[in-house]
């Protein structure tokens, strides 16, 4: 009889041949390289501007769609799990506007319907997030 | 005797301990946290326009394209999911390179890519029409 144990290649194989969907749960995959991307999607939840007062809670995500129904609705960002985390936030509203801002209320900035920014955290403080670059 | 079952914790391990190149085949990892990533490649095939009617593009996270005519053009593949990423830049030196939807329509707004500007453009669904721009090289 053959070893009970499973080793690497085992695993690997395994793994390699999988074809299905790897529902991770919420897992963190650190320190990876990843190569031959081939399908990058963001979980994107489209979440609706609300009044100035609280606005709307975004989830965290890597892509977060808007709609909005008044040119001064808002979202709120979630704060940044890391520094180095890039999140974007397309408004792909027809004909409103919304106003991004950080949990605490701060404006980050305005997205005219149609347009998006690609934000980047340098901490994890509400605060963090910087705009990496926004439609023209 | 012990059990014979792998247990997570032991997957675990195992997969930590794993240096090598894991080759998914085109698996889904699906609600995953990705940190500290050190490198983020996409499978970037180059694609070079040489008729009117144009290619159409596989799906892929880069996509590098060139042209032999200003005008000529690429079709992009329809998106799989709201919020699906795709990134096209024309490495031409030359040409510009048309890009157009998977119906050979323009996209809203168009985009004629220039020789050495790049796109990223968003997906809010899943239709030929639901490409949207991110951001457009300055």
């Amino acid at each position: 009889m053959g070893t009970k144990r499973i080793g690497l290649a085992r695993v690997e194989a395994l793994i390699e041949n999988l074809k299905r969907e790897l529902s991770l749960s919420g897992a963190t995959l650190s320190a990876a390289h990843l190569s031959d991307i081939t399908r990058l999607v963001g979980s994107a939840s489209s979440t609706t501007a609300a009044l100035a007062d609280p606005g709307a809670d975004l989830t965290e995500s890597l892509v977060s769609l808007v709609t909005s129904a008044a040119d001064t609705h808002i979202v709120k960002m979630f704060d940044p799990s890391a520094a180095g985390q890039i999140a974007i936030v397309m408004n792909i509203d027809a004909a409103k506007e919304a106003v991004v801002e950080t949990s605490a209320g701060v404006t980050i900035t305005s997205l005219v319907e149609g347009k998006g920014v690609v934000l980047l955290s340098k901490g994890t403080a509400a605060t963090d997030w910087v705009i990496l670059f926004k439609t023209v | 005797m012990g059990t014979k079952r792998v247990g997570l914790a032991r997957v675990e391990a195992l997969m930590e301990n794993l240096k090598r190149e894991l080759s998914l085949s085109g698996a889904t990892l699906t609600a995953a946290h990705l940190t500290d990533i050190t490198r983020l490649v996409g499978s970037a095939a180059s694609v070079t326009e040489a008729t009117a009617g144009g290619p159409e593009l596989a799906e892929s996270l880069v996509h590098l394209l060139s042209s032999t005519n200003n005008t000529h053009k690429v079709k992009m593949f329809d998106p799989t999911a709201a919020g699906q990423i795709c990134i096209l830049f024309n490495t031409d030196g030359a040409e510009d390179v048309v890009v157009v939807n998977s119906a050979g329509d323009a996209l809203v707004p168009a985009l004629p890519l220039g020789e050495g500007k790049g796109a990223i453009l968003i997906s809010k669904g899943t239709a030929a029409t639901d490409w949207l721009q991110l951001a457009l090289t300055a």
